[in-house]
């Protein structure tokens, strides 16, 4: 089984690269752009032997993300359709 | 090398670059040697005190120090840290103490995206006798080089570091948007010392930068040894 794990900041944290971004967007004439966020994107693949769901979690929580200043979300890829959105 | 040259060890990863600027600062002003450890290393020799230095362990990837604290000295570091031994982490090496959560808090990107490599003001704020005994000055002039080094905590844990008196730097203009100006931060017992300011560089008069780091290090060695 395939995962997608998207990390991003917690709402209160300050990103300042989205910030830039965006100012720059603006500044660019898309005015329109109420907020933007940067997230990053693992895709893991385990062994069978150790695929499981809470296994995957204690990755997410407890390496892949710093929970002082980062939350995750865990998607299952379905290897036919893959996840909405994504092009695997 | 002689018994008190052998008391310190400096731990190595792939990209710390600050191990050389230790090394000849605690070699000509205290004459101890620092054995250097390698991150894949297991055990540590017999040494009461600890340092980790600067630089960019496995070129900050994923967050910066993360990596550095899976690896596999880190069981032995952490036994050190329980056994009631000394650890003096600097710059890339506060993020690692941070990241394996022997402090706490956390090491963000400076609040305006940039690297920042300065000398800094930093105010002595830790009350403990011993620290105000060796670190005197109000203020002490030390450099920064960092781009992750905003301190955050959650308001109970900030709350908790002023209670339990473990702020011991803060800076006189916050570079970095820093929580509550803090530069660097011990455990609560004052054995484990993390901070941005990189003492080693202002400590011998040759830098021409400021030798007030040196009280620094010299806190360390009196909680090593």
């Amino acid at each position: 089984m395939k995962y997608k794990i998207d990390v991003a900041f917690k709402k209160e944290i300050l990103d300042p690269e989205a910030r830039a971004v965006e100012q720059s967007l603006r500044k660019k004439g898309f005015s329109a752009i109420k907020n933007i966020t940067i997230s990053k994107t693992f895709f893991l693949e385990l062994e069978d032997k150790s695929d499981s769901l809470e296994e995957v979690e204690n990755l997410a929580r407890n390496y892949l993300t710093n929970p002082l200043s980062e939350i995750y979300v865990i998607q299952k890829i379905d290897a036919e359709q893959g996840v909405q959105g994504n092009n695997l | 090398m002689n018994g008190s040259s052998s008391q310190v060890a400096i731990i190595l990863y792939p990209g710390s670059n600050c191990d050389r600027d230790c090394e000849r600062a605690f070699k000509d002003i205290f004459g101890i040697g620092l054995l250097k450890v390698w991150h894949t290393e297991v055990s540590l020799p017999k040494v009461r005190g600890l340092i980790l230095p600067g630089g960019f362990s496995y070129g900050d990837y994923l967050r910066s120090g993360a990596l550095a604290s899976f690896s596999p000295i880190m069981t032995a570091i952490r036994e050190h840290a329980k056994k009631g031994g000394s650890i003096l982490g600097i710059c890339n090496g506060f993020q690692i103490l941070t990241e394996s959560g022997l402090l706490p808090g956390t090491l963000l990107r400076n609040s305006q995206n940039q690297f920042i490599c300065k000398k800094t003001k930093l105010i002595s704020s830790k009350k403990d006798f011993l620290w105000k005994k060796i670190v005197s000055e109000k203020t002490l002039d030390i450099p920064v080089a960092h781009k992750d080094g905003r301190y955050y905590l959650d308001a109970n844990g900030l709350k908790n570091l002023e209670d339990n008196d473990q702020i011991l730097l803060t800076y006189e203009n916050n570079p970095n948007g820093s929580a509550k100006d803090i530069a660097g931060i011990s455990s609560p017992c004052g054995k484990i010392l993390g901070m941005m300011p990189h003492p080693e560089r202002a400590a011998l008069p040759h830098r021409r930068i400021s030798t007030d780091g040196k009280k620094i290090l010299e806190y360390f060695l009196s909680q090593a040894l």
